[in-house]
């Protein structure tokens, strides 16, 4: 194998591992939905649906894989790989899985949709993006970093399932940059990284909030209005930087015994 | 293949674990490298394997530096004492994984290692005794036949009677495919005979770096009369004295000429080989 071929075996092997641990993951995402569109529907009421579900645990399962993907490092090194053929393989496979669940999601909310629609039940109206901030620091932080600007997949659902994509993408990214500085820099440096990490998500969310003009929230809600295209564009920017730091980290890092 | 190291120094904040370490390894032959714990042989197989950078120096492989260096990498495999504590694949699985990235790894030959140390095909890892983990760890260095194979006390898990087997295997496979086995040990005694050169290092420097059997030569035990035994030594290096009564017995380390040799027959005193693990054990001990 060349140089090439060896990043994208490597792409390949975690891909194949991730997605059975993503498919596990939605598959119980799965359950949990359908019983509870199944007690939705014998008590009369309305259901939350499969993507809104999946758009919140998504982010947690994304994220805590995210910190896994430095447990890769020491297998692949230990194998002949490079440190820069691990990045770039992790890297393929990131927005491959990022995909994955974006798709798979939407695909689900497909099915359901019509199965709802045959057995007459109604989807509740949706208030993710209105998040009660009351000036408690540590309540508001923890709201903000749950919850990310959400797009109704019924009004459009290529835009919902592209924001599914850019959320997931970011956070399992921020975990992987997050394991990285504690693999590299030890605790002090990790935390620091914890703080960063904490901040580039209200970035990101309070840009994703301008492109989709929904108003700015938290600290870092004084950022300028522009256009989306161009807030889209800074948010692949920063996932970029992010990408830039992991390297950085890993790049000429001790594998630990 | 060759390595070469110069000098190699590694430092963790102000102890050093290598200190100016120079040497050249070259040919396919099996490499002792022994020293007492802490004395750096980890740290030098780690650097050897890209796992991490020297502080000061380099090391050379085939004339590269072998640091992020794909073609370099892949043909060095370093196995050490792994616990595999997570691994909740079997071993096929395992190896199944190692295979792409390993240009010479032989499933055959792994399939045929699997059975000598009677490892079970279906259980995880993670489930295996010590010693069947360090047979896995055996079993990926051999059947990866990677041009350089570092072996870092991986077989410390396994009873004598697998140690046994390993090194029958070893010499086998050494003859079928012959490569560059470095073997990092503190079982001298029993693995001397595997070893064509050795390397001692000693509180991270390289105090030993010879043919084997040029090195053995250099040791004996000169036993005999006390007084005899001084007046034949004292102008030899001294690395263990034990006495009895008046009779002496003293390893020297240096070789006798043929005329010191029918001197000592003279005056009838005693002269027997000292073994690799004597000389380890008394050139390593903290007063020399």
């Amino acid at each position: 194998m060349n140089d090439r071929q060896i990043s994208l075996k490597v792409a390949k092997d975690v891909f194949l591992i991730k997605i059975i641990w993503t498919l596990a993951f939605l598959g119980i995402v799965l359950i949990v939905n359908i019983a509870k569109v199944g007690y939705a529907y014998f008590q009369g009421n309305e259901t939350e649906g499969f993507f809104n579900t999946s758009f919140v645990a998504s982010n947690f399962f994304m994220f805590i894989i995210g910190l896994l993907a430095i447990e890769f490092l020491p297998y692949f090194v230990g194998i002949g790989v490079t440190r820069k053929d691990y990045f770039i393989g992790t890297s393929i496979q990131t927005f491959g899985l990022a995909l994955g669940i974006a798709i798979i999601t939407s695909f689900i909310f497909l099915v359901e949709k019509f199965i709802l629609k045959l057995i007459d039940l109604p989807y509740k109206t949706q208030n993710i993006n209105e998040l009660d901030l009351d000036g408690n620091i540590l309540g508001d932080t923890i709201q903000m970093i749950i919850l990310s600007p959400y797009v109704d997949p019924h009004e459009n659902l290529m835009l919902a399932t592209f924001i599914l994509f850019t959320n997931v993408l970011i956070l399992y990214v921020l975990g992987w940059m997050i394991s990285s500085a504690f693999y590299r820099h030890g605790t002090v440096y990790g935390l620091v990284s914890v703080l960063i990490a904490i901040i580039i998500k209200m970035l990101k969310d309070n840009l994703l909030r301008v492109a989709l003009d929904l108003p700015t929230i938290g600290w870092l809600k004084d950022i300028p209005d522009m256009p989306a295209p161009v807030a889209f564009i800074l948010i692949y920017v920063i996932i970029i930087l992010i990408f830039y730091a992991i390297r950085l980290n890993t790049k000429r890092v001790t594998v630990k015994l | 293949m060759n390595i070469k190291a110069e000098h190699l120094t590694l430092t963790f904040g102000n102890t050093y674990a290598l200190r100016d370490v120079n040497f050249e390894l070259s040919g396919n032959k099996i490499f002792g490298l022994l020293g007492r714990n802490g004395a750096g042989k980890t740290s030098l197989l780690s650097i050897i394997a890209s796992y991490r950078e020297p502080t000061i120096g380099k090391i050379i492989i085939n004339g590269e530096e072998p640091f992020e260096n794909a073609k370099i990498m892949r043909q060095v495999a370093f196995l050490y004492d792994q616990e595999y504590e997570n691994e909740s694949e079997n071993i096929i699985e395992l190896l199944q994984g190692i295979q792409p990235y390993r240009p010479n790894f032989s499933m055959e030959y792994a399939e045929y290692l699997i059975d000598l140390f009677k490892l079970d095909r279906k259980k995880a890892i993670k489930k295996f005794s010590k010693g069947m983990k360090s047979a896995v760890n055996v079993i990926i260095g051999l059947a990866s036949r990677t041009p350089i194979t570092l072996l870092d006390e991986v077989y410390l898990g396994m009873d004598a009677h697998f140690r046994e087997i390993f090194y029958k295997e070893l010499l086998e496979e050494q003859a079928r495919h012959p490569r560059m086995f470095i073997l990092s040990t503190h079982l001298v005694s029993e693995m001397d005979y595997l070893f064509d050169e050795v390397i001692i290092l000693d509180r991270g420097s390289v105090m030993v770096h010879e043919d084997f059997d040029s090195f053995i030569s250099k040791g004996a035990t000169i036993t005999g009369d006390g007084e005899t035994v001084d007046q034949f030594v004292k102008n030899k290096k001294q690395i263990n004295v034990q006495q009895l009564g008046n009779t002496k017995a003293v390893m020297i380390y240096g070789e006798l000429t043929a005329e010191e040799e029918a001197e000592a027959i003279r005056l009838g005193l005693e002269i027997s080989p000292a073994s690799l693990h004597d000389l380890f054990v008394h050139l390593t001990k903290e007063d020399q």
